[in-house]
């Protein structure tokens, strides 16, 4: 059954690259490899999701699979963000609304239409195979649209203007939703059949950080950066400035429509709340995080910050989350005295003298304040996990990633970068990523 | 090649440009000079559509220019440097360059173009994987003069390519200017350097608070006891 379900995926998810127009990264496989290997490579991959979805299955819970589910989720809403807020330098806050267009157009199809066509096909699991590929069409397509109306007005405006505007048009999609009666108004939509599961949702978020890594990298992705960079000067070389900007809104929505259609057919309803600009927000703290531009970024951020959501709701968790900082703030901040740690013993102590502080009070407060701390962990949850942004923030304003990307040719390169002077030279080389450069 | 018919330009309330008009010939180099405030930046941003005027008409090589969205102007061949050096900052100095050829279809010559662009300015291709925002101010100009070649204009539009820069570099840049005119390419060159741009162009407008208020030859207007007083110095 599950490789049927694949082998519907594989085919369909083809027509979706060519209807968003994105350079496919199956197309890149398939142009540069003979049949048999295509076959081979197909076939691993294949093998291994549906290994490791029987894995999940055997060996983990549902929680643990839940999370990697969201996580997975995460990383197509700030891979897709991160083409408007990070490729494209513009600002959108209404990622949630498109989120909300794709959700309810793909379970008020599920739902209404879907058992119509599922009654149809002698085999149950391929018809709601087929339902749900139409489904996800129809969340791009619709979502997409929503993104084309939102792109187009807000051509003119910059910056905080546009926030704005991404921000009310996301409020105004909520509201729509809320009046329409046939979906569910404030109440919401229940009774949604499950459709997603761990492939579905592993090969949609590979196809979704594949598709935006080649779009960042093809003539198109080209212009896009330009706009980032400098408008007056992407119009002076020629860039349809209009139109990158278009693209990037239209191209990300879509994204965001299949993320939200994936939620509903895995928690099986759709409700106005989950799609608040509070949702929005989150997304774009994964994108800024991981460093605006950075797609491995805000693939490891929307991965962490999934996890620290989970982890925060233990005491234990915050405490282990709060001694992890402490050393990631360690290492950071390693190279600034590295001079003086040359010099004499004294630097060992200046370096580590606010980690060991803060390290020495985390303990303290959890040995000593525990059950207190225990008592209130579902109202501190929020604090601490906003603490926590605010600290990793002023760590690395520039994102956990800066523009680079995570790549192996980069972990060797900072291997090799230990005196001060190299260190200086990739910092100032960092937003130039080895991957552009070379297609350029 | 360019011809000019009685633009005007209002910001707002503002009238920037009066009934401008004025004519480039292939192959010269043609310079607007005034000073601050004059209308300069305004008459280029009206030629390569990153504002519109409210009223006049632009003949590029007989095409009604002002009918065309930018980016089409720049694949005719109408390629404007703009003021303030204004690269792409956070990208490499191969990445700019790059970008430059980004409207064109003729992607096979692209590559010998970088390099006459690298032998017109050595400094850009000891500097590839620079990011351009690093750079200093006389290296960011010429990448933005090596740039605006990668688009293979036609006729190039320099707003101030001198501005800010050392004597010595100053002196570079006109060179660069008259060795791209020797390579076939018209120039409409902004100045207010009037010393240096008479020396090197063939004809000169004077521009002052939008208005053409003189015109002809750049020798006699080097000579011109008007000139001299108010743009020369002396
Ligand atoms: N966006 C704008 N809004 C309002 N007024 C403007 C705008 N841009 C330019 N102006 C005004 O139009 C007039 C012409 O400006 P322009 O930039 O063309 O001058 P310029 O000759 O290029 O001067 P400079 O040598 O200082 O660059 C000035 O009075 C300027 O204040
Ligand atoms: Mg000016």
């Amino acid at each position: 059954m599950n490789g049927a379900r694949f082998a519907d995926f594989a085919v369909h998810s083809r027509f979706l690259i060519v209807v968003s127009g994105i350079p496919s990264p199956v197309s890149l496989v398939m142009n540069s490899r003979s049949l048999p290997a295509k076959i081979a490579l197909s076939a691993a991959v294949v093998a291994l999701l549906l290994g490791v979805q029987a894995m999940l299955g055997r060996y983990f819970n549902e929680y643990v699979q839940q999370i990697v589910l969201y996580a997975g989720i995460n990383i197509i809403l700030a891979v897709s963000l991160n083409l408007i807020n990070g490729i494209t330098g513009q600002f959108s806050l209404g990622h949630a609304g498109f989120m909300a267009a794709g959700a309810y157009s793909a379970a008020a199809f599920t739902f209404y239409v879907g058992p119509q066509i599922t009654a149809r096909f002698q085999n149950e699991a391929a018809g709601s195979n087929v339902v749900f590929i139409v489904a996800l069409l129809l969340s791009a397509a619709a979502a997409g649209i929503a993104g084309l109306l939102v792109g187009l007005p807000s051509l003119r405006l910059r910056g905080d203007y546009l926030a704005i505007v991404t921000l009310g048009f996301g409020q105004i999609i909520i509201v729509l939703i809320t009046n329409i009666r046939e979906v569910g108004g404030a109440a919401g939509m229940t009774g949604l059949p499950l459709m997603t599961n761990f492939v579905w949702v592993a090969a949609l978020m590979v196809l979704c950080v594949l598709s935006v890594r080649n779009l960042a990298i093809s003539h198109l992705g080209r212009s896009m950066k330009a706009v980032r960079e400098d408008e007056v000067a992407a119009e002076a070389v020629g860039v349809d400035t209009t139109r990158a900007k278009v693209l990037a809104f239209v191209i990300s929505s879509m994204w965001a429509g299949v993320a939200g259609a994936l939620q509903a057919h895995y928690i099986q309803s759709a409700h106005p709340g989950s799609f608040t600009f509070i949702r929005s927000i989150e997304v774009v703290i994964m994108v800024v995080l991981g460093g605006l531009g950075s797609i491995t970024g805000a693939v490891v951020t929307a991965v962490l910050l999934t996890g620290l959501t989970e982890v925060l709701r233990s005491i234990t968790g915050a405490f282990a989350v709060g001694l992890s900082l402490v050393l990631f703030a360690a290492v950071l901040t390693l190279p600034r005295y590295r001079s003086a740690m040359r010099q004499s013993a004294m630097g060992w102590l200046l370096w580590l003298r606010w980690p060991l502080l803060s390290g020495v009070a985390l303990v303290a407060g959890f040995v000593f304040g525990r059950d207190w701390l225990e008592a209130r962990v579902a109202a501190l949850r929020f604090v601490i996990y906003a603490l926590i942004l605010i600290v990793l923030m002023l760590l690395r304003p520039q994102g956990l990633l800066g523009r680079g990307e995570l790549s192996w040719s980069s972990l060797r390169r900072s291997r090799s970068a230990t005196t001060p002077e190299a260190e200086g030279a990739s910092e100032r080389s960092e937003p130039v990523d080895e991957g552009v450069r070379g297609t350029l | 090649m360019l011809r000019i018919e009685n633009l005007n330009v209002y910001y707002g309330v503002i009238h920037a440009l009066h009934d401008l008009s004025l004519e480039v010939g292939a192959g010269e180099i043609v310079t607007l000079i005034g000073s601050n405030g004059a209308g300069k930046s305004t008459t280029l941003l009206a030629l390569s559509g990153l504002l519109q005027p409210q009223s006049g008409a632009v003949q590029f090589d007989g095409k009604n220019l002002l009918a065309m969205p930018a980016h089409t102007r720049v694949t005719s061949g109408l390629v404007q440097v703009p003021e303030g050096r204004r690269v792409f900052s956070s990208l490499s100095v191969a990445e700019n360059l790059a970008l430059g050829a980004y409207a064109r279809r003729d992607k096979a010559d692209v590559q010998k173009d970088l390099d006459d662009v690298y032998a017109l300015f050595p400094r850009l291709s000891e500097r590839k994987s620079q990011a351009a925002g690093t750079m200093s101010g006389g290296e960011q100009q010429m990448l933005a003069v090596g740039r605006a070649m990668m688009s293979r204009p036609r006729l190039l539009l320099l707003d101030e390519p001198s501005l800010g820069l050392a004597p010595l570099l100053v002196r570079e840049i006109f060179n660069v200017v008259k060795r791209i005119r020797e390579r076939g390419v018209t120039v409409l060159l902004v100045e207010q350097n009037a010393h240096m741009s008479l020396a090197i162009a063939d004809r000169a407008y004077v521009l002052e608070t939008g208005r053409i208020v003189m015109s002809g030859v750049a020798k006699d207007l080097a000579r011109d006891a008007r000139v001299k007083e108010a743009y020369l110095g002396a």
